[in-house]
């Protein structure tokens, strides 16, 4: 167990060696740079941007730049950005946590909301229950979420119009303001995300309904909630717990949209920005950020296989 | 649980009788009686085998012992007094309790019959803390006792296995000592050595005969395979089509089998002693939603005769065996070789 921790603790942080080199590289051989976005406004001539390049060191060989630049992101640096000429890394610093917290308390409110749907559908296969909750699932899968996001901010702004903020203020200062402007955000992503948990525990939890050790549960006399709660869920939340790491690894860069529509000061937004502009250290900097969240996740939940189903364990 | 009613004079020395119990499932081409007016009585350390082809309602008949027919399947009529109360009026929570204290049941594969993610001692000491309000450290005391006497080697240790880590014999033991934790009078058992090595299903078999002397329990043996009621049964019921079509005393049906279809389950065990041919018996088994109108064995029975077109009845026969045919009742035994052709009627010398 302890090995097995260690080697996939060597492989991630191996996986996040080789992302950094990839997101620099094709962060960097995007056409466009910040030269020719600042001709646009500026009306620069040819000499003008070669001597701006120069300056911000873009005229230098690739794998120089990339050794520079790996060299200081070790110890924290990413540099300034070229837009708004800020600190990389402090700014990073503010967003990140911003959408870390939409993204777990999404997650953990479609969780809340999708494991018990699916094993009620599971149990209750074919029945209406279960076919209205797949339409409902079906509707929120397909509902996109600029029109999903859009109906909550209305939903905010006139009918919960005494809870709801639309101005963004960290859990640390004022937690319950906090909680006000997440809300509707976190419901709107929640909804589409528990739709697929829902639909997941609902396949996984009917196979392990036929399994023999379920009806083993219930010779030895343990109530039927018992049975579907801890014997069958138990067994079916391998690929919960798998689909949930990648919602959540795909939320926290993923918010694009959402923190857009909420005017949430993320990292979705700021990327959508960097993008924007050209400002290719900022994107390159929160690029390897939400990277490292997935590879992290995925750490987490190659560690939790062994301990969900122990015949694995072995075979490590 | 208390008994609520005077205990039936004639069940005296009976643990479990069950009189004509119909279970249903309902299908798209209609309700299919997969148990259809079954009745036997269990006495304390007799072992029952319920034998039959797969198909013949022998398990539904073991699942509707301990309340679990799978829905839309239902118990529709019947008795089936344990200690003389009648299970079918429990509800459901009493049911649940009857489950595991008075009425144990082990399966086919002992492999998939454990959870995978828990302990060997978790699923144990789960089978006390449903049902009493014991300590952890009694519970597990418990279990490892259980353990020494299905003849586990080192129980403290094994307790914190997983299933995965016991081969399939260790794991029936692991299953029986857990169907005896909290000392049932009735021990199910479906096909419990199907899964396993041949070596090994002696040895399990041999268990469970013990257990049932040693303990006085009751035990239900549900199988296709003769031999197996041969070494450990006192008394065989055969299931045909969700009927008892025969049922008697083991040494009774291997000598004499009263009923055509026993003959032929018979003819089809293979035999060491004279190493014959097996003889796969003529037909299949009948859709359960077009039955035969009369004896349900008729289109595949050598000794059809002209009133096996009418259903029969289980009868007593003189040498204590009962029998579903009227061939039997005619002669008071199943003569030796049938004397017409299939769906003729026939003279009658045995």
């Amino acid at each position: 167990m302890i090995l097995f921790t260690v080697r996939r603790f060597a492989e991630a942080v191996a996986v996040l060696f080789v992302l950094t080199f990839l997101i620099y590289v094709i962060g960097t051989i995007v056409p466009g740079d910040i030269a020719q976005q600042m001709a646009g406004i500026e009306g620069a001539t040819p000499e003008r941007m070669a001597e701006m390049r120069a300056r911000l060191g873009l005229d230098r060989p690739l794998m120089v730049r990339y050794g520079e630049w790996l060299g200081n992101a070790v110890r924290g640096d990413f540099g300034h950005s070229l837009f708004t000429e800020r600190n990389i890394a402090a700014d990073v610093r503010q967003q990140f946590p911003v959408s870390l917290e939409v993204a777990f308390l999404s997650v953990l409110l479609a969780v809340i909301i999708g494991i018990p749907l699916g094993v009620y559908a599971a149990v209750n296969t074919g029945t209406i229950v279960d076919r209205v909750l797949r339409g409902i699932s079906l509707v929120f899968f397909s509902v996109p979420t600029f029109v999903s996001g859009v109906l909550f901010v209305w939903l905010g702004s006139i009918v919960l119009r005494s809870f709801y903020t639309s101005f963004y203020v960290p859990f640390t200062e004022d937690p319950i303001a906090n909680l006000r402007s997440v809300m509707l955000p976190c419901l709107a992503i929640a909804l589409p995300t528990s739709a697929s948990i829902i639909q997941m525990t609902r396949t996984t939890m009917i196979a392990s309904l036929q399994e023999p050790f379920v009806d083993t549960a219930r010779v030895k006399g343990a109530r039927e909630s018992r049975v579907r709660y801890i014997h069958a869920l138990r067994a079916s939340l391998g690929p919960v717990v798998t689909l949930i790491g990648l919602l959540f690894g795909a939320l926290v860069g993923g918010l694009i949209i959402v923190e857009q529509i909420f005017n949430l000061p993320g990292l979705g937004r700021g990327v959508l920005l960097g993008i924007a502009e050209r400002d290719f250290p900022y994107v390159i900097a929160a690029t390897l950020v939400i990277a490292s969240v997935y590879i992290v996740v995925n750490f987490m939940v190659d560690l939790l296989y062994p301990i969900l189903d122990p015949r694995q364990r072995e075979q490590t | 649980m208390e008994v609520t009613e005077a205990p039936d004079p004639r069940l005296e020395g009976t643990i479990l009788a069950v009189r004509d119990l119909v279970t249903v499932y309902p299908t798209r081409l209609g309700v299919v009686p997969a148990v259809d007016g079954v009745g036997f009585e269990l006495g304390a350390g007799e072992v029952l085998g319920i034998v039959g082809d797969s198909g013949s309602g022998k398990t539904t008949l073991a699942r509707s012992l301990l309340g679990l027919v799978a829905a839309p399947g239902r118990i529709e009529s019947g008795e089936i007094l344990l200690h003389g109360r009648n299970l079918l009026d429990f509800t459901p929570e009493e049911m649940r309790r009857v489950r595991g204290t008075e009425i144990a049941m082990i399966f086919q594969n002992p492999i998939r019959s454990f959870h995978p993610g828990f302990t060997i001692g978790w699923q144990l000491t789960e089978a006390v803390t449903r049902h009493q309000r014991v300590s952890r450290r009694e519970a597990t005391d418990r279990a490892i006792e259980a353990l020494t006497w299905v003849g586990m080697p080192e129980p403290a240790v094994r307790m914190r296995d997983h299933p995965h880590q016991f081969s399939g014999g260790m794991l029936q033991r692991v299953m029986i000592a857990m169907s005896l934790l909290n000392e049932p009078a009735v021990l199910v058992a479906d096909e419990p050595t199907t899964a396993l090595d041949v070596t090994i299903q002696a040895q399990i078999l041999e268990l469970v005969q013990r257990l049932a002397v040693d303990r006085g329990l009751g035990v239900i043996l549900v199988t296709h395979n003769l031999g197996m009621v041969a070494s450990i049964c006192d008394r065989v019921m055969v299931m045909y089509a969700g009927q008892v079509v025969e049922e008697a005393s083991v040494d009774d049906v291997f000598a004499r089998p009263a009923h055509p279809y026993t003959v032929g389950l018979l003819d089809s065990q293979p035999d060491r002693a004279t190493g014959a041919r097996l003889e796969a018996m003529a037909g299949g088994s009948p859709t359960m939603t077009a039955l035969p109108p009369g004896c349900r064995f008729e289109p595949r029975c050598a000794y059809a005769e002209a009133a096996c077109s009418q259903p029969p009845d289980l009868w007593a026969l003189s040498s204590g065996q009962t029998a579903r045919c009227w061939v039997s009742k005619r002669h008071g035994e199943l003569p030796a070789h049938p004397d017409g052709e299939p769906g003729t009627a026939g003279s009658g010398t045995g």
